[in-house]
C-alpha cells in the first residue's frame, strides 16, 4: 500500500502512551505563531517534548505541517527563552534586570496602575483606568487574553495593534465584510467539513483569484495555503492578482502583475467587464442585492483601457480575467494582506466584495462561504468589552473621530491616534502599555522610530513574552514569561472546528500561559469577578460556553473531543435559509437585509457609498516630483516561509533558510545601479532608510523593491544603543503612520516609494544607534485621511 | 533489456554496450515517488527529515533542487522544485519498522510524496508526467 496510515500508531483517542511516551492529540496556535490550528501528536517523555508530528485524523491539516510546528523541540527548549519574570534594574533600554517572582511583578504593575490612575485624574482631568493601553499582535492565541486583562483586570477600554497603522491587517476586509454582509467569508476549501473534498454538498472552485497574497508562505486569516494545491491537482483554473511572481503566479492561467496600491481600480475594471458584458448572477442580484444600478453607474468610470493603465496590467488580460472568474460556477476569491495595506483598502474590498456577490458566489458551495467563529465561542478581541461603561467607553482614544470606530464596528482604538497623544498627551498621555506578545517596533508599527521616541514618553512598560524583544528591552519596565503552546490550555474557535489546545509538554521554568496569565491578573484586581474560577480550567469552561451563547460542555471535555465541528459553518446559503440574522428572517445581517453594494451607513457618515480609486499616498502619479527622487515602489511584509513575522530569529533551524534580511530587487533596477546578487543596499526615502541584503528577483515590475519586514537580530548586543539592531534593516524605518484611506482603515505600507544605493564602507553604521541616540525632538506629526 | 548486439544494430563502428550492474549495490524494494510538479519548495521535507535524523542547519537527508524562475522560450514562466533524497537518508527504516510513513512523506503540505514498494510506486508514476521516482 502506498502511503498507508497505520491506524494502531495515528489513534482518534485525545491521549494514549506508547513506548515510554505520552502522546497527545492536541491543536496548535502559537508560538511558534501562526494563523493556522494544525493537528499534531505531541510525544512526550518525562515532561519533555521529543517530537511532533502532523496529525493525519485531523481532517483540516491532514498530517500536513509547516516547518514552525516541525520544529517545535528548538523552539521550546531554546536558551533564550524567558524563565521567571524580570523587574528592569538599571535605565531602560539598558537590559539590566533583576529575577522576580510573579507575586513581586504583580506588586510592581499594582502600584504602577495606582499610579497610572493618579496622574490620569490629576494631570489629565480623566477617571484612572484609562492611562492603560494593551497592544496585541496578530490572530494567534493572544488575541483575547490581552484584552480581558484590559477590560476585566483594568478596566480600561484602549485595545489596539501593535501600532499597526490604520489597523491595515484583515481589518479593512473584515469591516467591508461587515458593513455589506454581516458576516465575513472565506474560500470555500471544504475546510468546513469533518469530510473534507468527500463531502456530498461542496463543489470544486472552477476558477480562484490569489489576490494580494501569497498564502503557501503566509497561511493568512485562517487558511491553510497549501489546500490551494489541492483545488489545482482537481483542475481549478487560476488568477493571481501579485506585483511579484510568486509560485503561484508561475503556475497561474492569468497573472495581472498590479501596481501596488491600485487593486481598486482593478476589481471596478473587472466589475466593469462583468456587468457590461451582463456575466454577473441577475437573478441573484435582483433578489438579495441593494444598490446595483448605482454600481452598474460608477463602472463606467473604469473602462478596461484606463483601468489596464492605472494598474501596469494589460487590458487584454484585465478582460480576459474577469471573463475567466465569471464562467466560474462557482468561482472563489482568497484575497490578502496586500489589499490591507494601501489607503484604497476599504474601498478595494468593497469592490471585490462586490464582485464575489454579484456573480453568485456568496456563500455558495467552493465559492465565498460566510462563516463564524466556531458554536460563537468566545469572543475575541472584543473580549471582556461588557465590564466597560459608556462613560469609560467614551474615553476611548480617537475613537470620535473615525465613525465606524465609534459605530462599534471594532474593538480597536485608531493606533494612528494612539500614537499622537502619546505624544501630544491630548486627550491624555497613557501612563501603562501592556504589552501581549507583540514587538512593535521590530514588526507591524508603521514609521518605527516615530513610534520608538513616542513610547519613550510613556511611563510605565509591561511585556508578557517568549522572548526578550527590541520592544521589552527599550520599554519594559516588567517582563513576564510565557508558556509556548503544547505547553499550554486553551482553545481555538476561529472559523473551523473548534479546537482545544492541550498542555502536553512540561512547564518551561516559571513560565506563564496568557490564560493563567489573565486569571492571575483577574484574581489581582478583580476577585469580585475572578475568585468564581478555581482553575484555569473554569475559566476556559466559562470562555467557550459564553454565558449560553456557545457550547453547552466544559473545556475538559473539549481536550477529550479534540474537534468539534459545528453544522451552521458546514450549512451553505445561509442568507436564503434565515440562518444569519436573529429575528431569523432570509437575508444578511445588514439595515436592509440585503447586500448592501451601495452602502448607506459609508452615506450617513459622509463616505462615499460605492467603490472608488484613489491614488496611493505617495506615487508617480500623485506625487511625481517625490517620485524623480525616489523611483522605485516600495513594498514590505512579503512572507517568509518558516519564519512568522518577527517570530523564530533564535532558531538555527529557521535562520538556516533565512540567514538576514532578504529584499527581493527587479532585474531591472539591480541592472541600473549594478547590484549583484548578495550585495547589502539601503533602502531610503524621506522617512528613514534601512539596510538588507538583496536577492534579484525575476518577474518583479521593473522598478519595484520589496523589503523584508520584522527583521532583529537575537545574536546581536540586546542593550541600548544597538537595540538588537531592531532598526538597522527595519522595513518600517520607511512607511507611515497617520496616513490612511477616508474611512480611517489602510495604511500606505505596501504601496510607498523609495531609492536604493549600495552599502559603502563610507556610507555604514550602526543605524539602530542613530536612532535610539537621537535627541527626541518634538514630535512627528503626519496626518493624511485620503480621498 | 535490448542486448549489446541489437542495440549496435544500424552502428558502422564497433560499439560494445554493456548493462553494468554496479558491484557494491545494495538494493531495497522501497521507494519514495514525487509528484514535483506541484512541490513548492515549502522545506517541510527537509526539515521534518533534519529532525528525524539530528542533523544540524545546513545537512540534509533530503534537498529541494530548484530550477527557475525563469522565462522559457515558449514566453512561460518555469519554476520547478525537486526534492531529492542524499546521502543521509535512511528512508526512516526505524519508522517504517514501526509502520510509520517517511517523516518527508508524513509531512508534506502539498501531499505529492508517496513512499511504498518500487512496483506499486512505478504504477503510480505512469499516472501523470512530472513524477520522479527514488529508489532506496
Amino acid at each position: 500500500m502506498i502511503n498507508e496510515i497505520n491506524k494502531d500508531l495515528y489513534k482518534t483517542d485525545w491521549r494514549w502512551y506508547e513506548d515510554g511516551y505520552e502522546v497527545t492529540r492536541t491543536s496548535v496556535w502559537t508560538g511558534p505563531g501562526c494563523h493556522n490550528g494544525c493537528g499534531v501528536l505531541t510525544y512526550v517523555k518525562d515532561g519533555k517534548l521529543e517530537r511532533v508530528e502532523g496529525d493525519p485524523n485531523f481532517a483540516y491539516s491532514q498530517g500536513r505541517l509547516c516547518l514552525r510546528c516541525i520544529n517545535m523541540v528548538e523552539q521550546i527548549y531554546n536558551h533564550d527563552r524567558l524563565k521567571w519574570p524580570l523587574l528592569l534594574a538599571g535605565e531602560k533600554g539598558s537590559n539590566q534586570w533583576n529575577r522576580v517572582t510573579w507575586d513581586e511583578a504583580l506588586d510592581f504593575i499594582e502600584e504602577a496602575f495606582a499610579d497610572c490612575c493618579k496622574i490620569i485624574k490629576e494631570e489629565f482631568g480623566g477617571i484612572g483606568p484609562e492611562g492603560v493601553v494593551a497592544l496585541s499582535g496578530t490572530g494567534r492565541n493572544a488575541m483575547w487574553q490581552g484584552a480581558m486583562i484590559l477590560r476585566t483586570a483594568f478596566g480600561s477600554p484602549n485595545m489596539s495593534f501593535g501600532f499597526l497603522s490604520a489597523d491595515s491587517c484583515y481589518q479593512p476586509r473584515m469591516t467591508a465584510n461587515l458593513l455589506q454582509c454581516g458576516d465575513c467569508w472565506i474560500l470555500d476549501n471544504a475546510q468546513t467539513h469533518p469530510d473534507r473534498y468527500n463531502n456530498a454538498d461542496w463543489k470544486k472552485p472552477e476558477v480562484i483569484i490569489v489576490w494580494a497574497n501569497e498564502p503557501l508562505a503566509s497561511n493568512p486569516d485562517g487558511f491553510m495555503g497549501h489546500w490551494l494545491i489541492d483545488l489545482l491537482r482537481m483542475g481549478s483554473k487560476l488568477i493571481v492578482v501579485d506585483p511579484a511572481l510568486t509560485w503561484l503566479a508561475s503556475k497561474a492561467d492569468i497573472w495581472l502583475q498590479v501596481r501596488p496600491g491600485t487593486d481598486c481600480a482593478l476589481a471596478l475594471g473587472m466589475l466593469n467587464v462583468i456587468i457590461n458584458e451582463e456575466l454577473y448572477d441577475a437573478e441573484w442580484t435582483n433578489t438579495w442585492t441593494y444598490g446595483f444600478e448605482s454600481l452598474a453607474e460608477r463602472v463606467q468610470e473604469y473602462p478596461t483601457d484606463k483601468v489596464a493603465e492605472i494598474c501596469w496590467i494589460d487590458e487584454q488580460d484585465l478582460i480576459d480575467a474577469a471573463r475567466l472568474y465569471a464562467s466560474g460556477k462557482p468561482s472563489a476569491v482568497q484575497w490578502g494582506l496586500a489589499i490591507d495595506m494601501q489607503i484604497s483598502a476599504m474601498e478595494a474590498s468593497n469592490a471585490i466584495d462586490d464582485m464575489v456577490a454579484i456573480c453568485g458566489n456568496l456563500d455558495v458551495p467552493g465559492g465565498n462561504i460566510q462563516m463564524r467563529y466556531a458554536y460563537n465561542s468566545s469572543k475575541k478581541y472584543g473580549a471582556g468589552l461588557e465590564f466597560i461603561s459608556p462613560e469609560m467607553l467614551d474615553r476611548r482614544i480617537g475613537t470620535a473621530q473615525s465613525p465606524i470606530h465609534k459605530a462599534g464596528y471594532t474593538p480597536f482604538i485608531p493606533p494612528d491616534l494612539l500614537i499622537e497623544a502619546m505624544e501630544t498627551g491630548v486627550p491624555y498621555r497613557p501612563q501603562l502599555i501592556w504589552v501581549e506578545q507583540t514587538n512593535p517596533i521590530a514588526n507591524m508599527g508603521g514609521d518605527a522610530p516615530r513610534i520608538y521616541k513616542a513610547w519613550k514618553k510613556i511611563k510605565y512598560t509591561v511585556v508578557a513574552d517568549y522572548y526578550l524583544t527590541p520592544t521589552a528591552v527599550a520599554f519594559a519596565d516588567v517582563v513576564l514569561p510565557m508558556a509556548m503552546s503544547v505547553e499550554r490550555d486553551s482553545y481555538r474557535s476561529w472559523w473551523q472546528p473548534l479546537r482545544t489546545i492541550t498542555a502536553s509538554a512540561g512547564r518551561y521554568y516559571e513560565s506563564k500561559s496568557d490564560e493563567e496569565l489573565v486569571m492571575a491578573m483577574g484574581k489581582r484586581f478583580n476577585p469580585e469577578f475572578y475568585d468564581q474560577f478555581e482553575t484555569t480550567y473554569d475559566f476556559l469552561t466559562w470562555m467557550i460556553q459564553d454565558e449560553g451563547n456557545g457550547v453547552d460542555y466544559t473545556f475538559e471535555e473539549l481536550t477529550h473531543k479534540v474537534y468539534d465541528w459545528w453544522d451552521w459553518n458546514e450549512t451553505y446559503e445561509k442568507y436564503a435559509k434565515g440562518l444569519l440574522r436573529e429575528d431569523g428572517r432570509p437575508g444578511f445581517v445588514t439595515a436592509t437585509g440585503l447586500f448592501e453594494i451601495y452602502s448607506p451607513l459609508f452615506d450617513v457618515w459622509g463616505f462615499d457609498p460605492l467603490p472608488h480609486h484613489m491614488e496611493p499616498y505617495e506615487s508617480p502619479y500623485r506625487t511625481p516630483e517625490l517620485f524623480k527622487t525616489y523611483p522605485y515602489i516600495y513594498t514590505s511584509g512579503h512572507r517568509h516561509i518558516g519564519l512568522f513575522h518577527s517570530e523564530h530569529r533564535q532558531l538555527p533551524h529557521m535562520r538556516q533558510f533565512h540567514p538576514t534580511a532578504i529584499a527581493d530587487v527587479s532585474e531591472e533596477i539591480a541592472a541600473e545601479l549594478g547590484l549583484k546578487e548578495g550585495d547589502w543596499v539601503w533602502f531610503e526615502n524621506g522617512r528613514g532608510r534601512c539596510k538588507q541584503q538583496i536577492h534579484i528577483a525575476p518577474g518583479l515590475i521593473p522598478n519595484l523593491v520589496r523589503a523584508r519586514h520584522g527583521w532583529w537580530f537575537p545574536e546581536e548586543e540586546a542593550a541600548e544603543p544597538h537595540l538588537y539592531g531592531v532598526f538597522n534593516s527595519n522595513a518600517n524605518n520607511l512607511t507611515t503612520m497617520g496616513v490612511y484611506g477616508p474611512t480611517h482603515y489602510g495604511a500606505p505600507y505596501k504601496s510607498t516609494l523609495c531609492k536604493c544605493y549600495k552599502v559603502t564602507p563610507e556610507n555604514d553604521h550602526d543605524h539602530s544607534a542613530c536612532i535610539t541616540t537621537k535627541p527626541l525632538k518634538g514630535y512627528h506629526f503626519t496626518r493624511f485621511e485620503g480621498v | 533489456m535490448a542486448t549489446a548486439e541489437e542495440l549496435n544494430r544500424g552502428f558502422d563502428a564497433v560499439r560494445y554496450w554493456a548493462d553494468f550492474k554496479d558491484a557494491n549495490a545494495e538494493g531495497s524494494d522501497k521507494g519514495l515517488l514525487i509528484n514535483y510538479e506541484w512541490c513548492t519548495n515549502c522545506h517541510s521535507c527537509e526539515v521534518a527529515c533534519q529532525m528525524h535524523l539530528g542533523l544540524d542547519p545546513n545537512n540534509w537527508g533530503i534537498k529541494v533542487l530548484e530550477y527557475g524562475p525563469t522565462k522559457n522560450v515558449k514566453g512561460n514562466w518555469e519554476w520547478t522544485f525537486v526534492p531529492m533524497p542524499t546521502d543521509l537518508c535512511d528512508g526512516c527504516a526505524d519508522r517504517v519498522a514501526q509502520g510509520r510513513l517517511p517523516m518527508c512523506v508524513h509531512h508534506c503540505q502539498s501531499a505529492v510524496m508517496y513512499y511504498g514498494s518500487i512496483d506499486e510506486l512505478a504504477k503510480k508514476a505512469a499516472e501523470k508526467s512530472k513524477m520522479v521516482l527514488y529508489t532506496l
